[in-house]
């Protein structure tokens, strides 16, 4: 072999090195079983500025500041600044797992009336965002949803409504508490 | 003439009531409530959506009053001794100077390291402190029916599950640490496996480091094919022997702490399962995929983990983690889309014996004896129900903590080389 021939074998060592570098060692690569999805909203949690949440009359601001995120209403309510992100993260980065309804769908059989959650999400650029959270799908796993602009009623994952009922529990109420078991060290 | 106090109270109770609308009453239970998919409302606030879907496809729950749960003794005082001295890392990855006990026994949810705290209170909880041997258990897998039983697919009966702690020993010598060259936490095996007849001599094996920086050793040895497979960290998540469980869920998370990115979601109440009466387990007559026992209200962290690793099989696990017990009642699993995909349930009773009987052994403390464990696929509504230990050998005490040796427990057992000759 001519020293040529080992000095082309070794470039093309090193551009298939620096192809898996660069390239195959990032990629993602979905689990067996779960095709890509469609985005269902086309932001990324780092944009968001604001969240909104409305649902059965209770109204949750929260407001991105150099911590995290702050509830700005009700004004003194303490929530977790990483649930609030866990919410948007969810939210933002909830895929379409089914379209289940057109313009003509009706909103009461999503349950995506009254009875439903709104959030409006503020990004640094844009237009504010309109989501409605509605009821969860017969088999339990997902909630459906509608985005503004856009009639189609679609499944995203039920981790966003899980969040969402975390946020709310999160308010005060005139529930009892369960035993006070705050000792740390086993009673 | 009537009194003017009638009308005070029915105003009193008139602006109570506008006050109630004002600010919804959550929903509540008592010891004593039965819980079915009829009256589920009165646990909505207590349960997660996983565990809304099994109780909506038929698990029975029977409330009863909530009981403490006390640290052994030696883990209590190692705790008051040790804990002052323990540091997280900036990263949180790693801990610093822990020797034995809780290392964070005061979480404070203010802390920008919070959910790693917990986490790692987790990992270092006194469920298993020196080791563990759970002998004869079984588990069937297969299609869960809504109200209904499991069709069983596959049997599987299993000699051994055995942990082996090399730091924050307690029990049996030497203590606090083994002589550890390997930078060893704990080994595992789960090996072998007697049933069914196309498995027979199957079994996993791995080591976990103290430093997060080395990644776990995990093999699985496949007689059929005279290999031994090594597996990465990711695959630690993958359903293991056809059954809807994995290696990463077992207890409700077994990863290391610096493996996820964790956030802290709060405190709140729920329920769990750790004072079962039944031993060995008891399942339902009807829904034979649940265990029939009582739960407790509890208060809990709610911990959300990521994957750092791409290859992960699951988007997300929501843990929770019981404030005083340190132990985990039950965890949802999420896919990469956010939908609601498995759930791990553990059926805990924190006793001093398995069960009364000569030659039984009688521990000083409560130990977190487990008679059961299932995990349920929503999405495919199948399941894997474990019986810890098998009702196949009465008289079975199943858990034997901190005997070393004498349980079987030696280093030796934790090689390929013994996973491979109890195969044959």
């Amino acid at each position: 072999m001519s020293w040529r021939q080992v000095l082309v074998l070794y470039a093309v060592l090193g551009l298939l090195g620096g192809e898996y570098w660069l390239i195959e060692r990032r990629r993602v690569e979905r689990p067996q079983g779960q095709p890509a999805r469609e985005r269902f909203l086309s932001l990324q949690p780092g944009q968001l500025r604001e969240v909104r949440l409305r649902r059965g009359g209770r109204t949750v601001v929260s407001r991105r500041d150099a911590d995290g995120w702050a509830v700005i209403e009700p004004a003194g309510t303490t929530i977790p600044a990483d649930l609030i992100e866990a919410f948007a993260t969810a939210l933002t980065g909830a895929e379409e797992i089914a379209r289940v309804g057109d313009a003509e769908a009706d909103p009461q059989a999503f349950g995506l009336d009254e009875r439903a959650a709104q959030v409006e999400i503020i990004a640094e650029t844009g237009e504010p965002v309109q989501v409605t959270i509605g009821e969860t799908n017969p088999t339990g796993t997902a909630v459906y949803a509608r985005r503004s602009g856009n009639p189609v009623v679609v499944l995203i994952g039920r981790n966003v409504r899980y969040y969402e009922d975390l946020i709310f529990q999160a308010l005060p109420s005139g529930r009892v508490p369960a035993a006070d078991v705050d000792a740390p060290v086993g009673g | 003439m009537a009194s003017p106090r009638w009308w005070l109270t029915l105003a009193g109770v008139a602006s109570l009531s506008l006050a109630m609308l004002g600010t919804p009453v959550r929903a509540d239970v008592v010891p004593g409530d039965k819980i079915t998919e009829q009256n589920i409302e009165k646990l909505k606030d207590l349960i997660s959506p996983g565990m809304e879907w099994v109780i909506k496809h038929g698990w029975p729950i029977t409330i009863t009053e909530t009981k403490r749960i006390e640290f052994p003794q030696a883990y209590k005082e190692a705790t008051e001794k040790y804990s002052g001295q323990v540091k997280l890392t900036a990263d949180g990855l790693n801990l610093v100077n822990y020797v034995a006990g809780l290392p964070f026994p005061n979480v404070d949810p203010k802390d920008p390291q919070v959910a790693m705290k917990i986490m790692w209170n987790w990992g270092y909880t006194h469920l298993t402190t020196d080791d563990v041997d759970l002998r004869n258990f079984d588990a069937d897998t297969g299609a869960v029916a809504d109200h209904g039983p499991l069709t069983v697919e596959r049997h599987f009966l299993l000699d051994h599950f055995r942990r082996l702690f090399w730091t924050g020993r307690l029990y049996v010598d030497p203590k606090p640490e083994k002589p550890n060259p390997n930078g060893y936490r704990a080994q595992q095996g789960l090996y072998p496996v007697l049933e069914p007849f196309d498995l027979k001599g199957v079994g996993a094996l791995g080591n976990r480091y103290t430093s997060s920086e080395k990644q776990d050793d995990s093999w699985l040895y496949l007689p059929s094919l005279r290999r031994v497979r090594r597996l990465s960290t990711a695959q630690r998540s993958d359903a293991l022997f056809g059954q809807d469980t994995d290696v990463d869920s077992y207890y409700g998370y077994s990863g290391h702490p610096a493996w996820m990115d964790f956030k802290f979601l709060g405190e709140r109440d729920l329920i769990s399962c750790y004072h079962a009466q039944h031993y060995p387990v008891k399942w339902h007559d009807k829904v034979d995929w649940a265990f029939d026992d009582v739960w407790e209200k509890r208060k809990v962290y709610v911990i959300e983990g990521i994957s750092k690793l791409p290859q992960y099989a699951y988007g997300k696990r929501v843990i929770f983690v019981d404030k005083e017990a340190w132990v985990i009642p039950f965890s949802d699993i999420y896919d990469r889309s956010g939908e609601l995909w498995k759930i791990w349930i553990n059926d805990m009773s924190f006793r001093k014996k398995a069960f009364e009987g000569a030659n039984v052994i009688d521990y000083p403390d409560e130990m977190g004896f487990i008679p059961a464990i299932v995990m349920v696929d929503m999405q495919l509504e199948h399941a894997t129900k474990a019986s810890l230990p098998s009702h196949r050998f009465p008289g079975e005490q199943g858990w034997y903590f901190n005997q070393g040796e004498k349980a079987g427990v030696t280093d030796d057992w934790f090689t390929v080389a013994a996973l491979v000759n109890a195969g044959h």
